[in-house]
């Protein structure tokens, strides 16, 4: 047939070549081209404003668990009531939408970023801004391994973009493999990341250091219980306190003030978000931080508040003040306190900055969705490794254990309210693990930790011991520890049988 | 130039000839052959009859014969007149005038590079000609479809101006292509139907695998109308106007009944009451309070259409042009849909062997909002005049702008008249299509044909959204997006037609086809801050191109043995740009026979039976019409959003494409093959006709949408998946009476029955849905492939009822409450879960039929069109919202919640706060239905010279369902995935008036 119409039309006629696009094979020709498939990973962090971003609600439906925050006993916040049932399933696709998918859609982008290495290297392109900017890929993907390596265990390491039959059939890596894995991603990105980056929302040197004290701190407890690791965590933390630009500030809500997003010392790692007028078409926002959090006077939709038992624990002072909405001020000077709200609970104002003013009359606010966050949100904090040193040297992981029980302290005051270098009646003199533990879960509040922390230690049922009855009642069994662990979402079962599915 | 070198030799040669059989003569006779106007006809076969022996004329019209006697019979005979014969008496000079056989003309159909007479045909194809269509005017071609022929399915998804009903072809397997005046994939909704003379729709594979790689879901041919040759300047003019409004408001709860109904469910929920009882004794003082959201919505539309045509012929030349002007309001505010055609046809015949055609037309499309009410949105309109609460006024008097949410109702669906009026979804297509073909006669019996056609469509759309209502930061943003469509055709055809001895007419085509095509898209959004005279933020501009390129070559034959045995085969050679180069390339085949036993002697005079023909055919044909560019190929995404490193600036963001174009480079052809067997019988001088068609299809190698594994980014790609059966029957008869010329009446019933099975998956089931994602609130896809069960499966959880007492009913889950809802716990592991979702129903209909009656007395015309769905179901998503959706925020709008166990112990309905699982049984419904969809009175004004027609109708008038939406047949779904009314735009009633005339 060609021979009909000549060789050279036959094949310009049927050949189609993307004008606008690019093939996957010639993409990478420049650090340009680069830089744009690293931003495209960056972006799977926050795709989806409402069910998968880090900014949504939806996100934290696989740490529900935990005994900070719980939701409605009603069917429009399942996701969340599942998961604060203990009683997540397979079928449940939008608990694993956020769970697994969203850090798989980082590893995919990753992936194809990380091909683009080697192939501008070879291009002659500057060896040095290749690997750092790779190191950033690098960074993103063991970050997502290391989320579901905690939510699920042992998962299948895709290590390429494609869609072929190879990886579809991959089965689950051990544990194990899957850290060694994330140890050997972020060694590369901690040779070739810059200490500083022009930009707030860049990985640095130290945010890989960071990440790196908590996945040892993380190994050293439940399942792999390499307890030599809480050296290693201590050891990581340390390098960041005593290296890194970051500084501990001395008043707990001056952190998560919007207009200081740029400006406070203690984030070392936080996700950027970005207002419509800035940001059009974008979605850079964040429902979680008051939309989602918010009560229904407030016109919210309560997706999650705070858990009675945990909200009675949690010690007095500023921080307590700062993080929760207990009452509502009436503009006729009255208030609506907590017990009286629709949903009779405490609401979660950590992140309201920007959106709500909870000291104004709750009137004038109401009857709206709220105004859409673009707050910032941490992803790593210097006090975080103040309290891993802390941690670690309480669990015979070396170090200074004055210098460690000093950091806990200073936590402590700034959660009071009371000048961080000046003794204080509450301090402690002594200190064991669980009260970093505990502190942590104060400190951390709404920082995807308490889960974490909860199941690494194995405590999840003793913390949920003290549960108010009138929270939707448990249908998991907290010391069962098949349920650290979620289930696999039953669709990619179906299309993987290889892969096996964890026990309950 | 190489064309006129060509033509110039076969003059040469042809003269040659006739020079050669002019010096043979012997006895003598010659003369002139001229058609009714007195133009001399060329080609016309003159022949002694009962011999071989003959000429043919030539251009001049003139010939010459030698060795007759005298008594000789000379038959002359040329296809479109009457033959003619004149016996032989000596006369040394004859001139024949020849008469145009009107008959013979109107017999012959279009298949598809050529024609075929109707009675000559052996494969399925359906005819509809202009003079046949109804009496009242329809907006589009599809609408002339309805109801005239058997297999054809045509339904009206939505009652938006400018709404394309959806054509399938012998079961849903896809969108049929058109052919327009010879280009294939035209756009159809450019095209005014005033100016079609008639349609031909290849039904079965024998008759469409011409098309080959496009003819999979059947071929409907379009050919626009032309002038006559030799005829006065004839003015041709239409205008009606039509009044519209919604058929069926729902019953929906008063603002009070409402608010108490709120109160009820958060008490039982545990809550405080949402509105005091002051707030309501307010209310009830209140005569204001509250809005009607669908009378907010909904009005009485209005319509004007107007075509104006000329045309003209000369000797050697017709002309049509024609003008039209739509201008239709939606009953939705702010909907509305322009259209504005023109089209010329020019046919010029160059020498007396040489035609040119040409036609060109233009159109311009104007719509606003025409897709309300079809997407799974927060704006849907139609869901959300349904759903928002009563109690809340349009306007919030406090910021004296729309409502926002209130913190109950309605929680992601937006303010309804905000949606509606603040929302300009602008669509501006402007479609500019020429055609040119040159025929020419090489012989009488061989001509050839080259035709080139170029379609060029620029596509804008544009949508407004104005910031939203109560939310302080949000900005408006305008999207504007510019499309280019260019489309090449090229084809280079020979005909060659010949009877030989009488007994055997041969007829054979061949052609060379070269289709070009290239899409462009540029789109980019401006964001606007509230506020008079703010600049706009413009993002990144995106742009995507896909071209397309099919090179075919195809020969066709049709042999006739003595008009009784019939045969057709053809075959076709197609490469597509679509495929990886090891798999471009594909051939097609098929094969027809047709007997026509009324030819036969022992029928040939029966006074009962007029026609009898059986007809089989078998064919196969190829499909890449679902593939889009680059498939088979790994592309990065620019379309993947940016990334604020800053927190104030964009940052470019481009990928690896996930979504739902992944690459597979092993893509093959789809191939369809199909079986037909048809019998068409006419008895009683044809006053009764039947045709019965049945087939059989088997779609291999289909072309399917895979899911991607999540853990490998999600998504999904195209792969060839499983094994199709369509299998069916189709019936029509028609049947005509007349009482003399006063009184006549004309019916025809059509039915059409498919079955579809799953032949072959890869997996036991496939979970397939309309798009990627999943609906909103469904727990996985709406739909389900199963290896040997029909396509469009509903599946879902199946409800039980309302748990009412202690006792556990088979297949509860424990745990439950009085008041809740049961579903059925499958698989038994105490635990409702996605594995325990089954069928629920199909959304495709097991038959449908149609009814079209015409009744004429004297200058009356009386015209109905009943039709018939049966056996389909639907999920009714607006429902679940219409319930208050169980717990959670939303409150229940309908008044069937007084049905609810929290109002009525013996109630269908659960509490209240129970849960309403959305992808279940409670929520799909059966929606069969009997329409009458058309009646029409027309009167024909007896003018003597000038014509003039007025009529009245109504279309949409009465519907017979248990659908308890708006109506049965708005919903919206794909092949695969039928049946999902998510709030569809609902079909209004409609009434027109208006009149045609012919000067």
């Amino acid at each position: 047939m060609c021979i009909l119409f000549g060789t050279l039309s036959c094949e310009s006629i049927l050949t189609e070549t993307p004008e606008d696009r690019t093939t996957t094979d010639t993409f990478f020709q420049s650090i340009e081209n680069l830089d744009h498939s690293v931003t495209a990973t960056y972006r799977q962090l926050v795709e989806n404003a409402w069910n998968r971003s880090l900014g949504s609600a939806k996100a934290r439906t696989v740490f529900t668990g935990a005994d900070d925050f719980t939701t409605l006993d009603g069917g429009n916040k399942y996701d969340w009531k599942v998961s604060d049932q203990l009683n997540i399933s397979a079928s449940d696709i939008r608990v694993s939408d956020a769970g697994w998918s969203m850090p798989y859609t980082v590893i995919l982008q990753s992936n194809f970023a990380i091909q683009g290495i080697g192939q501008l290297i070879s291009r002659g392109e500057p060896e040095d801004a290749v690997n750092a900017l790779g190191a950033e890929a690098y960074f993103l993907r063991a970050w997502a391994y290391f989320r579901l390596v905690r939510l699920y265990g042992g998962v299948p390491l895709v290590l390429s973009p494609e869609y072929n039959q190879a990886n579809v059939n991959l089965s689950r890596s051990s544990v194990g493999e899957v850290y060694e894995q994330i140890l050997v991603d972020l060694d590369f990105a901690l040779k070739h990341l810059p200490q500083t980056q022009p930009e707030r929302g860049r990985i640095t040197y130290w945010a890989a250091k960071a990440m790196k004290a908590e996945i040892h701190l993380t190994m050293a407890g439940w399942p792999l219980k390499r307890t030599e690791n809480f050296a290693l965590a201590l050891q990581e933390a340390q390098d960041v306190i005593q290296g890194s630009p970051h500084i501990f500030e001395d008043d707990y809500s001056q952190i998560f003030d919007t207009n200081r997003r740029d400006t406070n010392t203690e984030y070392i790692w936080q996700i950027k978000f970005c207002n419509v007028v800035n940001c059009p078409g974008s979605a850079l926002n964040t429902p979680f931080a008051s939309q989602a959090t918010k009560p229904t006077e407030l016109g919210g939709f309560k997706d999650m508040f705070i858990e009675i038992a945990f909200y009675n624990k949690y010690p007095e002072g500023a921080r307590k003040e700062f993080n929760f909405l207990k009452e509502l001020v009436k503009e006729d000077g009255g208030t609506i306190p907590w017990t009286s709200f629709a949903e009779k609970h405490p609401f979660f104002s950590k992140y309201y900055s920007g959106t709500i003013d909870k000291y104004a009359p709750y009137e004038s606010q109401k009857g709206s969705t709220a105004p859409v966050s673009d707050l910032d949100l941490p992803m790593y904090r210097i006090t975080e490794m103040m309290l891993i040193y802390a941690e670690a040297n309480a669990n015979g992981g070396g170090g200074d254990a004055s210098i460690a029980l000093n950091y806990l302290n200073q936590v402590r005051r700034r959660g009071k309210g009371v000048d961080i270098n000046q003794n204080d009646t509450d301090d402690l003199v002594t200190f064991t693990a669980q009260d970093v533990i505990d502190e942590r879960g104060w400190e951390l509040i709404g920082e995807m930790r308490r889960w974490f922390d909860l199941i690494r230690t194995e405590t999840l049922a003793n913390a949920l011991s003290d549960r108010d009855p009138s929270e939707p009642s448990l249908i998991g069994d907290p010391n069962n520890k098949n349920l650290y662990w979620h289930p696999l979402p039953q669709l990619d079962l179906e299309l993987n049988p290889k892969l096996e599915q964890n026990p309950r | 130039m190489k064309l006129k070198g060509f033509y110039n030799f076969l003059l040469f040669v042809l003269i040659i000839v006739s020079t050669i059989s002019v010096s043979a003569q012997d006895k003598l006779i010659s003369g002139t052959i001229y058609d009714e106007n007195g133009v001399p006809v060329p080609f016309v076969n003159v022949i002694i009859k009962g011999t071989s022996k003959g000429v043919v004329s030539k251009f001049d019209g003139t010939f010459s014969l030698t060795g007759l006697k005298k008594g000789d019979i000379l038959l002359f005979s040329y296809i479109g007149y009457k033959t003619k014969d004149i016996t032989y008496h000596t006369q040394a000079i004859l001139d024949v005038t020849l008469e145009t056989d009107n008959e013979q003309l109107e017999e012959v159909v279009v298949i598809g590079y050529g024609t075929q007479k109707k009675s000559d045909l052996t494969g399925s194809t359906g005819v509809v000609s202009a003079e046949e269509s109804d009496l009242q005017p329809v907006p589009n071609v599809q609408g002339m479809l309805q109801g005239k022929m058997a297999g054809v399915v045509v339904s009206q998804n939505s009652g938006a101006p400018g709404a394309e009903p959806k054509v399938n072809i012998r079961g849903f397997t896809g969108n049929p292509i058109y052919v327009i005046d010879g280009l294939i994939n035209a756009d159809i909704n450019a095209v005014n139907p005033n100016d079609i003379e008639n349609i031909s729709v290849l039904k079965d594979a024998s008759a469409a695998a011409i098309y080959g790689s496009r003819g999979a879901n059947g071929v409907i041919i379009v050919t626009t109308k032309g002038g006559k040759k030799n005829s006065p300047l004839k003015v041709n003019g239409e205008y009606y106007h039509s009044i519209a409004h919604l058929n069926n408001k729902m019953d929906l709860l008063d603002p009070i009944s409402y608010m108490q109904v709120a109160n009820r469910k958060a008490l039982e929920n545990g809550s405080n009451e949402l509105f005091s009882r002051e707030e309501i004794r307010r209310a009830q003082s209140d005569p204001n309070f509250g809005t009607d959201w669908q009378d907010e919505i909904y009005r009485v539309a209005h319509s004007n259409n107007a075509n104006i045509s000329l045309s003209k012929g000369w000797d050697k030349t017709t002309m049509r042009l024609s003008l039209g002007a739509r201008d239709d309001q939606g009953i939705i505010r702010n909907t509305s849909y322009k259209r504005y055609t023109s089209r010329l046809s020019l046919d010029h015949d160059l020498t007396k062997s040489t035609k040119v055609v040409f036609n060109g037309s233009y159109s311009f499309e104007d719509g606003l909002n025409t897709d309300q009410g079809g997407q799974s949105s927060a704006k849907n309109v139609v869901a959300a005049a349904t759903a928002w609460s009563p109690n809340i006024p349009v306007i919030d008097p406090n910021t004296n702008d729309y409502s926002g949410f209130q913190g109950y109702g309605a929680t992601v669906l937006r303010n309804p008249v905000y949606s509606a009026e603040e929302i300009d979804r602008m669509t501006k297509t402007k479609t500019m299509s020429t055609n040119l073909g040159i025929t020419q006669k090489i012989f009488p019996e061989l001509s050839f044909k080259v035709f080139g056609a170029v379609q060029y469509r620029d596509l804008e759309n544009d949508t407004y959204e104005r910031y939203e209502p109560a939310v302080p930061n949000s900005s408006s943003t305008l999207y504007q997006s510019r499309g280019e469509n260019l489309k090449y055709q090229g084809n280079a055809q020979l005909d060659f037609n010949k009877t030989f001895n009488e007994n055997h007419s041969l007829n054979a085509t061949a052609v060379f086809e070269v289709i070009s095509r290239k899409f462009t898209n540029e789109y980019y959004t401006t964001s606007f801050d509230q506020g008079e005279g703010k600049e706009g933020t413009l993002s990144e501009k995106i742009s995507i191109m896909q071209p397309e390129g099919m090179l075919s070559g195809l020969a066709r034959v049709s042999y006739a043995y003595k008009e009784k045995l019939l045969f057709t085969g053809s075959v076709r050679l197609d490469g597509s740009s679509r495929l990886p180069k090891n798999n471009q390339w594909d051939d097609f085949y098929s094969a027809a026979f047709a007997y026509k036993l009324t030819k036969e002697e022992f029928l040939a005079n029966s006074d009962i039976i007029s026609e009898l023909k059986l007809r089989a055919g078998y064919g196969e044909i190829g499909n890449v019409n679902s593939l889009r560019a680059f498939q088979v190929q790994n592309l990065t995404d620019p379309l993947i959003k940016p990334y604020a490193f800053d927190g104030q600036t964009l940052s470019y963001a481009e990928g690896f494409e996930n979504g739902n174009n992944r690459a597979n480079s092993d893509l093959r052809w789809e191939v369809s093959r199909q079986a037909n067997l048809g019998l068409d019988l006419g008895l009683f001088e044809d006053k009764v006709q039947l045709n019965v068609d049945v087939y059989h299809k088997i779609t291999d190698d289909s072309h399917f949408n895979s899911l991607v594994p999540s853990f490998l980014g999600g998504g999904s790609v195209t792969t060839n998946t499983g094994k199709m059966l369509n299998q069916g029957l189709e019936v029509q008869l028609t049947h005509k009476w007349t009482n003399g010329k006063k009184f006549s009446i004309r019916n025809t019933v059509s039915f059409n029955y498919n079955q579809s099975e799953v032949l072959e998956i890869p997996q036991d089931s496939i979970f397939v849905g309309t798009s990627g994602s999943l609906e909103s609130g469904f727990d996985r896809q709406s739909h389900v492939l199963i290896k040997g069960q029909q396509v469009g499966q509903l599946y879902g959880y199946k409800y039980l009822g309302v748990k009412r007492s202690n006792a556990q009913v088979d297949g509860e889950v424990p745990g439950l409450n009085v008041g809740d809802a049961i579903y059925y716990d499958a698989n038994g592991d105490n635990q409702i879960g996605i594995e325990d979702m089954q069928v629920l129903g199909n959304g495709h209909p097991k038959f449908t039929w149609g009814l079209n009656s015409y009744i004429d007395y004297k200058n009356w015309s009386l015209n109905i069109f009943i039709q018939g769905v049966h056996g389909v179901d639907v999920f009714n998503l607006p429902k679940h919202g219409l319930y208050g959706g169980g717990s959670g925020v939303i409150d229940a709008t309908s008044t069937a919640i007084f049905d609810s166990y929290s109002f009525n112990k013996n109630g269908e309905l659960p509490s209240l706060n129970a849960l309403y699982r959305k992808q279940s049984s409670l929520f799909v419904e059966d929606a069969s239905f009997v329409r009458i969809k058309n009646i029409t009175l027309a009167y024909q004004v007896p003018f003597k010279k000038h014509s003039l027609r007025v009529y009245g109708g109504a279309q949409n008038v009465f519907t017979f369902t248990n659908y308890s939406g708006y109506d049965p047949e708005a919903n919206s779904g794909s092949n695969l995935a039928p049946g999902l009314d998510r709030g569809s735009f609902p079909l209004p009633i409609t009434y027109t008036f208006g009149l045609n005339f012919g000067i």
